[in-house]
């Protein structure tokens, strides 16, 4: 079977958020109106693979990850695992499923209980999944995770508080914590937005190389397209709920097909004062996704857009192998 | 004479029972229609440095020492009701939050038309509204902003209310606390376009506060680096940029990972900000610095200008 090559793969996912709104006809009534937060979106990815997801706010990309882990219901669509549906994974054994896939927050100052040591927050996840058969050997485990990652002395560390410890320090105890079970399927939302550059580095190293041996496939949610470039092999630029443009991460961001990623790309700031830069102005910010027409999404705002635009959602282009773009005018 | 001089500043915070040096003997100056872009890690001092600057900080906590002229007097000495004509008509400043610096139960064109009020006491309501509307349309906003509540303009709108708040009195100086820092990057993109052709057109002189070395690489012309509460380098953008000379600076200009070019490490910087309480034996980045010396450790370092006219604290830094 094809799909079991994929660690996960999502099928048509959708999520629909109903709106409460005043009916603009009767001033007592209200109208229901859908937010299409996800909508239609695929994914297929590969064990070890890292997949960056990169798009403005408010476009969905946190609804998709926590879809992804199921902290969220898709309205529609479908989500599996290793060629399972997540639907019958969490009917038959929640526990497995969440020791599969596992999930990294933004905040690491509010991941943690504040009332918790370290040490806790490590051998309860363990304990909870029936890793290790006394605290003992928990404890262990725990501490060679933190060494392993360089938070040395490991005993320092696992007798703390979180409020103890700085942002950088926290982050990683995080992505430690979800790596302990091995999943095979990690999401990592906004993991670095928090921190400071100079504590980035260390931690998209740290992220990448535990991805890497334990051969676990990622999909690192990001706002950062520089970020983004160095950790993941591909890239799906998202754009109101669905993907607008996706492939290896060098042909997305050097050969940039979709006119949204063109302007995303020419916005971000670089420190590089010889480069030419030419800036693409669009107007406006991107709308909240309730009841967009029959055409693409982003026709509104876009700079090359035409009358077909309005009228019809463009199909996938294959341009490269692996890189398509969701536009009329992708050549 | 330049518009802002800052000689030996220092903020100390009186926590129970001891003192926190936010901000350690700072100099520099901002002439007119200058850009300064302040850049540091959190907790380095940036934002303090400009509360002191505008003196917002609670003089009960608080002990701000050394001298801020601007215009030539002395803002840290100056009497409350001279401060309080000072600012907006001469410095102005927008905070990172727009949204939790407007009322969220008034509408934009009344707070606005309150704000104009104060240093326009004969206005009259349709001369606050007429300069309310022109500013709108400054910052590129619709009129209906002028009849809307505050939570139904999204975060790009809101920063553009906050910047044309801060221009009401045409002030001389701005500053902006991480300002787009909250933004995706298309508005803060657009934003800061804005924001540097009404620089010009209006003739302000700017201090942005920011992490992001790459906002200041784009919009500024100088460049200062903070780190612990001290101002490690000073001067141009297109010449620190170029070529770092202070080991932090390297540092956190090699962390920034490149759209272009090669895929290369990333390198941080190892360790974290020291004890703020303590002040240290030597030069203050020393037990971070890659490249330390014995002198290091035991020595402050002096703040030196080299030839290209940029200051520097740091023993080994231009030889």
């Amino acid at each position: 079977m094809k799909t079991q090559e994929y660690v996960l793969s999502a099928t048509d996912v959708v999520k629909w958020y109903s709106q409460r709104v005043k009916s603009e006809r009767f001033r007592f009534r209200s109208a229901s109106k859908t937010v299409k937060a996800v909508d239609g979106v695929s994914l297929q990815i590969k064990a070890g693979e890292i997949m960056g997801i990169i798009g403005e706010s408010g476009c969905g990309k946190s609804t998709l990850g926590k879809m992804l882990v199921r902290l969220e219901n898709p309205t529609s669509g479908d989500i599996s695992v290793h060629g399972v549906s997540s639907d019958q994974m969490l009917k038959e054994d929640q526990l497995q499923f969440r020791r599969t896939v596992q999930i990294v927050f933004q905040n690491p100052f509010d991941t943690f209980d504040p009332r918790t040591t370290i040490e806790r927050i490590l051998t309860d996840t363990l304990k909870l999944h029936k890793i290790g058969e006394t605290h003992e050997e928990r404890y262990e485990i725990a501490a060679k995770a933190l060494e392993d990652v360089g938070l040395q002395p490991a005993d320092d560390y696992l007798y703390r508080y979180p409020f103890e410890l700085s942002g950088g320090q926290l982050q990683r105890i995080s992505i430690l914590r979800a790596m302990l079970l091995k999943p095979s399927f990690l999401v990592a939302d906004e993991p670095v937005s928090m921190l400071d550059v100079s504590v980035r580095a260390e931690i998209i190293k740290m992220l990448k190389d535990l991805v890497k041996n334990h051969n676990t496939a990622l999909v690192f949610i990001s706002h950062d397209i520089s970020t983004t470039r160095y950790i993941s092999d591909n890239v799906s630029v998202m754009y109101l709920g669905r993907i607008i443009e996706s492939g290896a991460t060098d042909d997305v961001l050097h050969h940039p097909q979709h006119p949204y990623t063109k302007v995303l790309l020419s916005n971000t700031a670089s420190i590089d004062l010889t480069e030419k830069r030419e800036v693409i102005t669009i107007d406006g910010e991107p709308p909240t996704p309730i009841d967009h027409g029959p055409g693409c999404y982003f026709a509104p705002r876009c700079y090359m857009a035409q009358d077909i635009c309005l009228k019809e959602y463009p199909k996938r282009v294959e341009v490269k192998d692996n890189h398509w773009a969701a536009c009329h005018f992708t050549q | 004479m330049p518009l802002l001089s800052i000689q030996n500043l220092q903020v100390k915070y009186r926590v129970k029972n001891k003192e926190i040096h936010a901000v350690n003997n700072i100099s520099f100056d901002v002439e007119q229609q200058d850009s300064v872009g302040i850049v540091g890690e959190s907790g380095s001092g940036k934002s303090t440095l400009a509360m002191a600057l505008l003196r917002l900080l609670p003089e009960r906590i608080a002990e701000v020492s050394g001298e801020v002229l601007f215009a030539g007097e002395n803002l840290l000495t100056l009497d409350d009701e001279r401060l309080k004509a000072r600012r907006w008509t001469e410095m102005a400043v927008v905070f990172q939050k727009s949204m939790s610096a407007l009322s969220p139960v008034h509408k934009i064109g009344y707070q606005m038309a309150d704000i104009y009020k104060v240093h326009a006491k004969t206005a009259t309501k349709e001369q606050a509204k007429a300069r309310i509307l022109e500013l709108l349309e400054m910052v590129n906003l619709p009129a209906r902003v002028y009849t809307m509540y505050p939570h139904e303009l999204s975060g790009g709108m809101m920063q553009r209310v906050s910047i044309a708040l801060s221009l009401m009195h045409n002030p001389k100086l701005l500053i902006l606390d991480e300002a787009t820092t909250a933004l995706d990057v298309v508005t803060q993109g657009q934003i800061l376009k804005e924001i540097m052709q009404l620089e010009e057109r209006l003739n302000i002189a700017r201090i942005m506060i920011t992490h992001d070395m790459s906002v200041v690489a784009t919009t500024c012309k100088k460049v200062a680096v903070m780190y612990a509460g001290n101002l490690l380098e000073f001067g141009l953008v297109k010449d620190i940029i170029a070529a770092p000379e202070h080991p932090y600076t390297k540092g956190l200009l090699q962390s920034i990972p490149a759209l272009k070019g090669e895929r290369g490490e990333l390198i941080g910087i190892a360790g974290s900000l020291p004890d703020l309480s303590k002040s240290p034996s030597g030069c203050i980045f020393a037990d971070r610095c890659p490249s330390r010396k014995p002198t290091c450790e035991t020595e402050t370092p002096i703040r030196r200008t080299l030839a290209d006219g940029r200051m520097v604290a740091c023993h080994i830094a231009g030889s």
